[in-house]
């Protein structure tokens, strides 16, 4: 019953956020203050009430509202539930108190409208993992849509936001036609849409059926979640939003998508053969690979952030389908842990992914780009945000002890529990072949991030605004370290968390108790610590002179910043050697005084170009259009014809009910 | 208690001996080419003096220069702890996978100090090296996973000797080929030139001066000792039972004929163009791929 009246004060908190700020909306402080303080209320009830949730034994379900005879919003938090619940509350908690002072810079916007959006987009994500009905789950699923439609276009000014904010509501209805497909194929002739009964329905339908169910869920949901590939919005549209929303969306949006995956198909559809499994890996790992290339090419921080949500999305999907390969042999214990580790690489991307989206706003903020050959020796200017990016930087490339590294071993263990089963050569191969490319995607995250961080934070400014960069407000950097804290925490606890983690499995799909999950985490971080700290005191003790500190020998001239290395200077190796996968083009144009000999100028351009937009998009689209316009002579443009199509349609449904 | 005297003990002892597994590869390397070398305990001679030398830092650098050299020393010091050298039970530390990302956490650090002294030589090093990383850890990853899947634990203590079958002279080439690029060694890089159009151990490492220099040398030559006691480990494992003298002069035989080999590597092979290397690694990729595949037909 407690658990009801929060949900009731979390509803209601959230709504005063998005209300408020425009009764207050000419006081521009005061709306955007109310709007986040409301809001981030509302996370903190929601992290209890997901707490209370992942640890009572039961599912804790409640009727908030009859809307229509026969649907009502009902709430069902079950653990998996809860779980998603904490991992939006928590990097909705975090971004609504930094936006406070960060926002500022968007002082000459309608800053209520944006308060509006923002707290209808966290209520609608908390009400799309817990509401226990498909009908309600796609209309939250909407109104999540639309409201990050509008905060992605909230610059709309600008030609390319409006652009990107086009192909993100395109590509999401296309993937909501293919979640409700799955849903309407599971529907009984009732026409009860409760998840409960939907499981029941799927229970009796036949194997194709079901494949069917689980390719429109696939499409559905992996194109939410920026699975290659259907993620071509996904790095179009977080570089448009302002960066508080981009965190957001990148941090917790897209696991709203796992969560329909898992809910769909490991709670209501049940387990179907291991190609299923098999499928959602090799996604993964696709997903996975062409994430982090692409990333590295990248140059503005927010497009190169948004390439590796795609990147750890596939690392969520290998863990689910690992997961799901386990349960088809009936093997429930690994199973229930290769779900976990997903999970559990869910948790930790969303921290680190929002720690680092709103370190850049940090950048973004004190330097007014997010380009990364703009900036340079910023860990001199901006201490405390340069530590926090390096954290979050250090997180997502796998380095141990920290928490990106923890479920990545985890999911390497995992996939080689496959390889050590005796069913076929296929799959013991292939889960090595896929642990090498899990490393690969390792290597090619930390070579991404070295650039990432040693460009834009060491070494000399490359631009007067990166040499006259001032550290954040302290208030930014308070409530973005606890962040970086958690990396640790969670890395270094990681088998505590997978103990918690492995209960969800449980109660969805039930199996036996799990045993305890032990790693190496802790007594890494604790040899690390100490080995430094001897060294540093031996150093100490044994004295020797202090450092010297001189200018940087550069053959007898002084150097600047132009002799260091860019951000595509440090990528062309690998987009050199992965030349097939990126297809880069460069074009290079002399201008001459006089020819042979005396250039004036020379013009160097070089660019990747993404193989899907030239092998699948473009072609489906000359066609679509070429269908549609041949499609074109019904529509004469007539009113009457249409009366009488819709005539004729009405006659034919008639006689079809007949 | 005993965990931590084997475990230290033994990180202990393969620092002690690196510099003399470099020492023995330097003369061995030398005396193919007719050269008298230097003498074989030259490497010691080198850090001492490094050591005592006074450390010169650009201006343009912040901590982390000054962090990175006990970082990647002590990576490296952990990785020489893991693998169990006397077959008895140390401290937990890792295991297979921990020991690959403790190769990446060095490099990592490592890569990043390159970048900092905004010499357009580190950036080269740094760049070059992430490069190499991403061809290097999935044939690494493969050869070692095919050992793992063959005999079902990532644990060290298992995996011992797993390579002794047919498959594991595939994989045996497949990590040599890893072990002399991440050696940096010819034809992969050449450790003995300070040219821009070849470097890239020594480019990261050039900003470096005094002690600082000499603890990351250090960290290299026990990274190379560790490579070599890997393979040591999975294909020539000593015998159950035995004493610990017996374990650790036979390891030290079995290092310095490793060591052989790679200089004999060295001294037959020219270095590769830089842009070779993915032929290099994709045929140690197809011999470690080939012992996977024969495992489990």
């Amino acid at each position: 019953m407690i658990t009801y009246k929060l949900f009731i004060l979390l509803f209601l908190l959230y709504t005063l956020g998005a209300v408020s700020p425009f009764i207050t909306r000419h006081n521009r402080w005061m709306a955007l203050k109310l709007g986040c303080l409301f809001g981030a209320g509302g996370s903190l009830l929601g992290l209890w009430i997901g707490i209370i949730g992942l640890t009572s034994a039961g599912e804790i379900t409640f009727n908030i509202a009859n809307i229509l005879p026969g649907v009502s919003i009902g709430i069902a938090l079950d653990k998996l539930s809860a779980f998603f619940m904490i991992t939006i509350s928590l990097v909705a908690l975090v971004t609504c108190l930094y936006s406070i002072k960060y926002m500022k810079i968007y002082s000459k916007e309608n800053l209520a409208w944006w308060s509006f959006c923002l707290n209808l987009f966290i209520l609608a994500m908390i009400f799309v993992v817990t509401v226990n009905n498909a009908l309600t789950f796609l209309f939250f699923w909407e109104v999540m849509t639309i409201s990050s439609y509008f905060l992605v276009t909230y610059s709309f000014q600008r030609e390319f936001v409006r652009k990107a904010g086009f192909i993100y509501i395109v590509m999401t209805h296309i993937g909501t036609v293919f979640i409700a497909t799955a849903f309407f194929l599971m529907l009984s002739p009732s026409g009860d849409w409760n998840f409960t009964s939907l499981a029941e329905i799927a229970g009796t339908l036949p194997p194709a059926t079901k494949n069917l169910i689980f390719i429109c869920a696939l499409m559905g949901f992996g194109t939410k979640a920026g699975a290659v590939p259907l993620h071509i919005w996904l790095p179009r549209a977080h570089p448009a939003a302002p960066t508080p929303v981009s965190a957001i969306m990148s941090g917790v949006m897209l696991k709203t998508a796992i969560y329909g995956l898992i809910r769909l198909i490991i709670d209501i559809l049940g387990i179907g053969p291991s190609w299923w499994g098999g499928l959602v890996v090799v996604v993964g790992l696709v997903s996975a690979l062409i994430g982090v290339i692409s990333a590295l090419m990248e140059h503005d921080l927010k497009r190169l952030l948004a390439f590796h949500s795609v990147e750890n999305i596939g690392i969520i999907l290998m863990g689910i389908g690992t997961s799901l390969v386990f349960y088809s042999w009936n093997m429930s214990v690994p199973a229930a842990i290769a779900l976990a580790v997903g999970l559990f690489h869910v948790l930790n991307h969303a921290i680190f992914k929002s720690l680092l989206f709103l370190s850049t706003a940090s950048v973004y903020y004190a330097t007014g780009t997010k380009d990364i050959d703009q900036l340079g020796g910023l860990i001199k200017k901006m201490p405390y945000t340069a530590v926090l990016f390096l954290i979050g930087a250090i997180s997502i490339s796998a380095i141990p002890p920290f928490n990106g590294f923890a479920s990545e071993y985890q999911l390497y263990l995992s996939m080689l529990t496959v390889s050590y089963q005796d069913v076929s050569a296929i799959w013991s191969v292939g889960a090595i072949v896929t642990c090498a490319g899990l490393a690969l995607t390792g290597a090619l995250a930390a070579a991404c991030f070295v650039k990432a961080f040693g460009i834009s934070f060491l070494a000399l400014p490359r631009t007067q605004r990166a040499a006259e960069a001032q550290e954040v407000p302290k208030s930014m950097i308070y409530t973005i370290a606890p962040l970086a804290f958690l990396c640790l925490l969670l890395g270094i606890s990681s088998p505590q968390v997978m103990n918690i983690l492995t209960d969800i499995p449980l109660q969805l799909a039930g199996g036996p108790q799990i045993p305890a999950i032990q790693t190496y985490n802790l007594n890494l971080f604790l040899a690390l610590g100490i080995i430094v700290i001897v060294l540093v005191g031996l150093t100490k003790i044994m004295g020797g002179r202090p450092v010297r500190k001189t200018e940087t020998w550069c053959c007898g001239i002084e150097i600047n910043s132009a002799m260091e290395y860019t951000a595509a200077s440090f990528s062309q190796p690998i987009r050199r050697v992965y030349r097939p996968l990126l297809r880069p083009h460069r074009s290079v144009k002399k201008e001459f005084y006089s020819l042979p000999f005396f250039k004036y100028k020379i013009i160097f351009e070089e660019e990747v170009r993404s193989g899907l937009k030239d092998f699948i998009y473009q072609p489906l689209r000359a066609n679509i259009i070429y269908i549609s316009k041949k499609w074109q002579i019904i529509q004469s443009g007539n009113i009457n014809l249409y009366l009488v199509y819709i005539f004729l349609t009405l006659i034919a449904l008639l006689i079809w009910a007949h | 208690m005993r965990e931590l005297l084997i475990t230290g003990g033994q990180a202990f002892i393969l620092l002690l001996i690196s510099p003399l597994i470099q020492g023995i590869i330097k003369k061995a390397k030398a005396r193919l080419q007719r050269r008298r070398g230097p003498k074989i305990i030259q490497p010691y001679h080198d850090i001492i003096k490094l050591m005592r030398r006074e450390a010169v830092s650009s201006v343009n650098t912040s901590w982390i220069t000054t962090v990175v050299p006990y970082i990647y020393f002590s990576a490296f010091l952990i990785a020489a702890s893991i693998i169990p050298v006397s077959g008895q039970k140390g401290l937990m530390l890792g295991d297979i996978i921990v020991f690959i990302y403790l190769f990446a956490l060095a490099r990592f650090f490592l890569a990043l100090a390159a970048l900092e002294s905004a010499s357009a030589f580190g950036g080269m090093g740094s760049s070059r090296e992430m490069m190499i990383a991403s061809l290097v850890e999935p044939v690494f990853a493969i050869a070692l996973f095919g050992m793992v899947a063959l005999s079902g634990s990532t644990d060290f203590n298992v995996v011992a000797g797993a390579g002794q079958n047919i498959s594991g002279v595939l994989a045996f080439f497949g990590l040599m080929v890893v072990t002399v690029t991440e050696t940096g060694r010819i034809p992969a890089d050449n450790p003995d030139t300070h040219l821009e159009l070849t470097m890239v151990h020594e480019g990261m490492l050039l900003e470096y001066s005094g002690r600082q220099l000499g603890l990351l040398h250090a960290a290299a030559w026990l990274k190379q000792t560790i490579l070599l006691v890997l393979l040591v480990h999975l294909f020539l494992p000593a015998q159950e039972g035995s004493g610990l003298w017996v374990i650790y002069l036979s390891l030290f035989g079995k290092l310095t004929m490793l060591g052989l080999i790679l200089a004999l590597i060295e001294s037959l092979t020219v270095k590769m163009r830089l842009f070779r290397l993915p032929h290099l690694m994709a045929s140690g990729a197809i011999f470690c791929l080939a012992s996977v595949l024969i495992n489990n037909l």
